[in-house]
């Protein structure tokens, strides 16, 4: 230090020394500097735009999706009547359901899960099953699809089955139609 | 008589120690205002609950409060005290003018006090940094004027021929933050308290974002990097260890800076060349960055036994190495893989937090004690205090840093992990609720960094007191000399202060001009197909939209779907450019503490939106979203409807003469609509021309531009 040059300006009493610039510093900037270019080029000109890459790796991701039907027919298309199952069912009818068909299955947004009415169907296990993995978005039931995977759907698809006869605190009124 | 000349043709001027004075008090009665707020927010972030049922105590309202507060009330009055108490010292002068001066020190309290009113009566425009309305930014610019014609009075009178480093820094401030504020702030008012940006969309986005970054460059960096220059060498007692890096650093960092806006905006609607500008001048402006923190450690050479006892130089070394660290911090978040997990998360919030809690504040903490005894001409009460202070705020920032690391990290990894098609973790509220506890950690944080400050508010108050009037003192320098060419390179143009603040203007003007120019003019080159399907808002859609403003939503939500997969699979088709043509202003956001709602509308029935605006909780468990009563109890303000078409229309949104004339009664029937489709899902309260149709109405138009058409 006792030999640094200090320049002879002077700023109030503050005195400026004469060092070079830290090598490691100058040598950190003219990579970042290099580094910058390269990639601009780099991304700017070469290749697909990020738009179009996110668009193809969504595609392919939707190629692997299963249908319905393939969904339906990978297991066993009947309301189970197993106690873990329908506990299960529940826990998700709960958190999942509940704020739009009342707790009860009463129904409040969504219709009535406890009547002999149905909208969709006649009330069979692939009819519910539909239902849940694809939504009535027109309606405000979302597609389940994206967030339960299969086996929860058919656990909260058998849940729905033990509404039936049951009597709601608060019933929504009937909607679609009767089935005997 | 402030100035006198003797036969020795030395002069003899006093300083204006009254209006430092004035600022230095000011900052720190609004630095408490400021964290006070701030640890409010983030225990409602916290605990819900604390938002209460009343509107203007809702996050989204206060939010807005404390960053304005933090920036131009706390920093603001801080740069202002620095700047007018070391800019006479450094140009030999006293201030310009004293009734400038007192305009500028009565006007800026004014503007914050205007601020810290119309915010919570959400008064704003939607634009982050920039909520203030435009009477009020009016207010600022003429303020802002007011401070220039000081500064650069002080340099027409100055007695000292070089301009030294900090004066570059404040120059470049100076200039450069009137630029932003200006160009940013251009809108056309509906009314006293309302307007909207000329600025649309992915425009509005990129002019905002080169603002809202410029703000944290020529408000909280290179004001503080002059401060620096002038405080740390004078506290320390040490020689700056390099002028030739201060050279090189003020000039590469003014130059880069600017065009850094862009990567508040990566993998968004905005153009991939404008997105990428912005990720390499982040990275390029590490070095020059850490210029700053090399030339402030290295002064420190040969005082680092000092640090131990003394709290002043505690502070001083703490802030450089927070600079230091940020300035790492914010090039590898502009990395566009690293920005794809830290966007929309709480990282972005902790990176901010270090730069003003930890640089900013640091550094402000640093020179009060330094200079409170120096102006009040007595010793600082307790140096114990000052240490116990910095050891509070040191672990406060700590915490939050860290809470802020995992919170961000944790939710960023939530969002993205994919089994093949499908999310890990489908449900928004399962990633937030998991970070819940960490906003307990950094509500605590804030509070021991809010302990401090108030022991430091103890400590100066007791100085002050024991102080006792003295006489002013006077100082002696000769007048300024001709400018002579002796002078070799930079000292050289030290000595010209008009050609330097020509070369600055230049250097700010370049990376602006590039960046902003052609997205002005982009809306020209669209396909005439693609905009074809994007409709402008229907006047309740517009009245909705401006309560979502109002609200602050955007402090919460995002309406942007980013070009990566797993935002297309949350939250569907990937947003482009062209569907926000019409939003004066954007609303794209910044953090998601909720989900996006680029695409919410249809997804759930109108009922769903009205149960959920009223309580949350009823309909998402574990939300921590504010309550929002008041939704059901105002009425729609139809009657400023046609007003706001018709601004909208000046500003080039299609809307034709028949639509503005039906404005309202338009409105009325759409509200109709809502309210009938309410009544046949069940809500059986009544809502007739209440804002909640109004923002359903809104929501449920988010959608992409081809579904908007298909309805």
């Amino acid at each position: 230090m006792a030999d640094e040059k200090v320049l002879d300006h002077d700023a109030d009493g503050i005195k400026e020394l004469d060092n070079p610039l830290p090598a490691w510093w100058l040598y950190l900037f003219y990579v970042s500097i290099i580094f910058s270019f390269y990639y601009y080029v780099a991304s700017m000109f070469i290749g697909t735009t990020a738009a179009d890459r996110a668009q193809a790796a969504m595609a392919k991701l939707q190629g692997q999706e299963q249908t319905v039907e393939m969904m339906l027919a990978s297991g066993n298309a009947e309301f189970s009547k197993d106690e873990m199952v329908l506990a299960s069912g529940k826990e998700i009818y709960t958190t999942r359901c509940a704020s739009c068909h009342a707790a009860d299955g009463g129904g409040l947004v969504g219709p009535n899960m406890t009547d002999n009415y149905w909208i969709h169907g006649r009330g069979e296990f692939a009819d519910m099953y539909r239902v849940v993995v694809e939504g009535v978005p027109e309606k405000g039931m979302i597609s389940w699809k994206p967030i339960l995977s299969d086996d929860e759907i058919r656990a909260v698809v058998s849940y729905l089955k033990t509404f039936e006869g049951t009597t709601p605190a608060n019933p929504k009124a009937p909607e679609g139609n009767l089935v005997e | 008589m402030s100035q006198s000349k003797s036969k020795d043709n030395l002069e003899h001027f006093t300083y204006d120690e009254e209006t430092p004075k004035l600022f230095f008090l000011a900052t720190i009665i609004w630095g408490a205002v400021a964290l006070l707020a701030g640890v409010f927010i983030a225990s409602q972030l916290a605990f819900w609950q604390l938002n209460f049922k009343l509107p203007w105590f809702t996050f989204g309202r206060l939010r807005p409060l404390h960053t304005n507060s933090a920036i131009f009330a706390f920093a603001g009055n801080a740069i202002f005290a620095g700047v007018y108490h070391s800019s006479q010292r450094l140009l030999k002068t006293r201030i310009f003018s004293d009734a400038l001066s007192k305009i500028h020190f009565w006007g800026w309290q004014l503007i914050i006090v205007l601020a810290a009113i119309t915010l919570p009566l959400g008064i704003t425009t939607g634009k982050e940094y920039a909520e203030l309305e435009w009477p009020i930014d009016i207010l600022i610019a003429v303020v802002w004027v007011a401070f220039a014609v000081n500064f650069f009075g002080m340099i027409a009178r100055r007695r000292e021929r070089h301009l030294y480093v900090a004066i570059w820094f404040y120059l470049a401030s100076i200039i450069t933050v009137a630029l932003l504020h200006i160009v940013n702030s251009i809108a056309l008012p509906v009314s006293l308290f309302k307007s909207y940006p000329v600025y649309a969309g992915v425009q509005d986005a990129l002019v905002q974002w080169w603002y809202g970054h410029n703000a944290v460059a020529f408000f909280l960096t290179t004001p503080y990097l002059g401060l620096m220059y002038y405080y740390l060498p004078k506290a320390v007692n040490r020689p700056i260890y390099s002028y030739r890096l201060s050279i090189i650093h003020f000039w590469a960092l003014v130059f880069i800076y600017i065009w850094t806006g862009p990567h508040h905006l990566l993998h968004s609607a905005l153009p991939d060349w404008a997105q990428t500008l912005g990720m390499i001048f982040s990275i390029m402006l590490l070095a020059p960055s850490w210029g700053g923190m090399i030339n402030g450690l290295l002064t420190m050479r040969g005082a680092w036994h000092r640090v131990r006892k003394e709290p002043i130089l505690k502070f001083l070394v703490a802030a450089v190495t927070f600079y230091g660290m940020s300035t790492f911090e914010g090039p590898l978040l502009s990395i566009k893989s690293v920005n794809a997990l830290a966007h929309f998360t709480d990282w972005i919030i902790g990176h901010v937090h270090s730069g003003v809690l930890g640089w900013n504040g640091f550094m402000i903490f640093a020179i009060l004690y330094y200079v409170v005894p120096k102006l009040w001409k007595t010793e600082l009460y307790s140096e114990k205090l000052a240490n116990v202070h910095f050891w509070m705020a040191m672990s406060g920032i700590l915490l939050y840093i860290f809470s802020m690391w995992a919170a961000g990290i944790t939710q960023g990894l939530m969002w993205r992990a994919m089994e093949g098609p499908r999310l890990v973790y489908p449900d928004f509220v399962e990633t937030l609720t998991k970070i819940i506890p960490l906003y307990y950690v950094r509500a605590f944080g804030g509070f021991l960094y809010l302990a401090g400050y108030v022991i430091m508010m103890y400590n100066i108050f007791k100085t002050i007191k024991a102080s006792k009037p003295a006489e002013p003192e006077v100082y002696s320098a000769p007048p300024l000399g001709k400018f002579t060419t002796d002078k070799q390179g930079h000292r050289y143009l030290e000595g010209l202060s008009a050609l330097f603040t020509v070369l600055v203007v230049i250097a700010v003007i370049v990376g602006s001009v590039i960046e902003i120019l052609p997205t002005l003019l982009a809306h020209k080159y669209y396909a005439p197909e693609k905009i074809e399907n994007v409709k402008p808002y229907t006047p309740l859609e517009l009245a909705g939209r401006d309560i979502y403003i109002r609200e602050g939503c955007y402090t919460c939500h995002s309406q942007m779907v980013r070009t990566l997969t797993y935002d297309i699979a949350r939250y569907g088709e990937m947003s482009r450019p062209e569907e926000f043509i019409y939003d004066h202003p954007f609303q794209f956001g910044s953090r998601r503490i909720g989900p996006d709602l680029a695409r919410v509308g249809g997804k759930y029935p109108d009922s769903w939106h009205y149960y959920h605006m009223y309580d949350p909780r009823q309909i998402t468990p574990g939300s921590t979203m504010p309550v929002y009563p008041h939704l059901f109890r105002k009425k729609i303000d139809y009657h400023i409807l046609a007003k706001k078409l018709l601004v909208m229309k000046r500003m080039g949104v299609p809307y034709s003469e028949a639509s503005i004339s039906s404005a309202i009664s338009d409105a009325q029937d759409q509200a109709a609509q809502v309210e009938e489709s309410l009544k046949s899902q069940g809500v059986k309260e009544k809502v007739r021309d209440k804002e909640i149709l109004a923002l359903i109405a809104y929501l449920q138009r988010l959608k992409a531009p081809a579904e908007v058409t298909d309805k």
